[in-house]
């Protein structure tokens, strides 16, 4: 049997990841990471009704900073094989973290990256966000709150906590944050640094 | 080029996701699946620590039931991998590659025709935790609170005249007993 592209054909008990192609695989791996960030804002998006928006944001930070990101890490670099602690090391796990770049994809076939890296060098490399899903999402329901908590108080110390994870030594600042004045400009752009 | 196996060698700026094997896309499938699962489970432990077990349990069944939690991971399958159909063989085709099933549980899909199948759970990690942990008050919530409904709701997500009936549920006797197995029929 050759690679199936999809799975409109007839039911297969003994179907299994290898027979699907790997357009077909890499489909459905973006497919599980937009599920992972979307049941995030599921819970989130109940609370802010039950409870409010700082309530909401409060618990969604307590998820992420008490564990979901030191999982999100450890998952990744176990899958991958990644290992180290300088900054080509963390541009790495980030190529690949699931809730971050493999979701900040172009549509298949070709899954243009947009998430770009520029390691200057070891120690010092630039990261930039041409397209954020979640920055059109909260654009085009003008829904400034919940984008200043991603951008703002989640991504921020978030892409900071990362760092230092790999290297307490790490430090992350934000050269450019939304909000942005047209959608002709990138989403983000974020500068890691170790002082040496 | 050949396909990378994992990302241990130099870092390259332009990777994409097409330039590792088949095995390694699936390994991040199932590594992906297991955290979008688990990342429920971390905000009902938060929310359980700040309003109490009771109104976990209730908006941990509203996430999966009332607010599309279920109903979000059949959809995005079968809009990726062009299932379509009103049947039980496409349900099991739904499910065999669902983050939410086969990315993180063992199923085993028999189908006695196109109207009629039985799923078989034969490892589930959620019920291993909940038995580690001897926490019975989740296990019974998880399996009776969500997934009967649940399985119903997939059901009928395909076929409004789809039923689905527990043949199997938890609490199990022994580690080598199958978790659950759930019979749908078109009726």
């Amino acid at each position: 049997m050759g690679e199936l592209q999809d799975y409109s054909g007839e039911f297969n008990p003994d179907l299994t990841l290898p027979d699907l192609s790997k357009e077909a695989l890499i489909r459905l791996l973006v497919g599980a990471s937009k599920l992972y960030l979307g049941i995030d804002g599921v819970w989130t998006a109940m609370m802010r009704k039950k409870y409010g928006d700082k309530v909401a944001f409060d618990y969604d930070k307590e998820v992420w900073f008490s564990q979901a990101l030191a999982l999100d890490i450890r998952r990744t670099v176990e899958a991958l094989n990644i290992k180290g602690n300088d900054i080509p090391t963390l541009f790495k796990y980030f190529q690949f973290g699931p809730g971050f770049s493999v979701i900040y994809v172009g549509p298949p076939p070709k899954f243009e990256p947009r998430v770009k890296f520029e390691l200057k060098n070891k120690n010092h490399g630039i990261m930039t966000v041409t397209r954020c899903n979640s920055l059109e999402y909260f654009e085009r329901h003008g829904d400034t709150e919940l984008q200043k908590l991603a951008c703002d108080e989640i991504d921020l110390p978030a892409f900071q906590w990362l760092a230092r994870h790999f290297n307490p030594d790490i430090k992350c600042r934000a050269l450019k944050l939304p909000p942005r004045k047209s959608k002709d400009e990138i989403a983000c752009q974020w500068e890691f640094k170790i002082k040496t | 080029m050949p396909d990378l196996e994992d990302y241990s060698g130099e870092f390259r700026p332009d990777a994409k996701l097409q330039d590792f094997s088949k095995d390694t896309v699936a390994r991040l499938w199932r590594s992906n699946s297991l955290l979008y699962m688990m990342l429920g489970g971390l905000w009902f432990d938060v929310v359980k620590d700040k309003v109490g077990a009771e109104k976990a349990l209730e908006w941990e069944k509203e996430v999966w039931l009332k607010r599309g939690g279920s109903l979000n991971d059949m959809r995005g399958v079968m809009e990726v991998l062009n299932i379509k159909g009103d049947d039980v063989a496409a349900l099991f085709k739904t499910f065999q590659f669902a983050p939410g099933e086969a990315g993180w549980i063992d199923i085993e899909c028999e189908l006695k025709n196109k109207e009629h199948g039985i799923l078989t759970a034969t490892r589930c990690p959620a019920l291993e935790i909940f038995e580690l942990g001897g926490d019975t008050v989740r296990q019974k919530h998880a399996c009776e609170d969500i997934c009967v409904p649940g399985m119903q709701l997939s059901g009928e997500f395909i076929n409004p005249k789809m039923k689905c009936r527990a043949l199997k549920l938890p609490p199990r006797q022994s580690k080598d007993e199958i978790a659950c197995q759930w019979e749908f029929k078109i009726e």
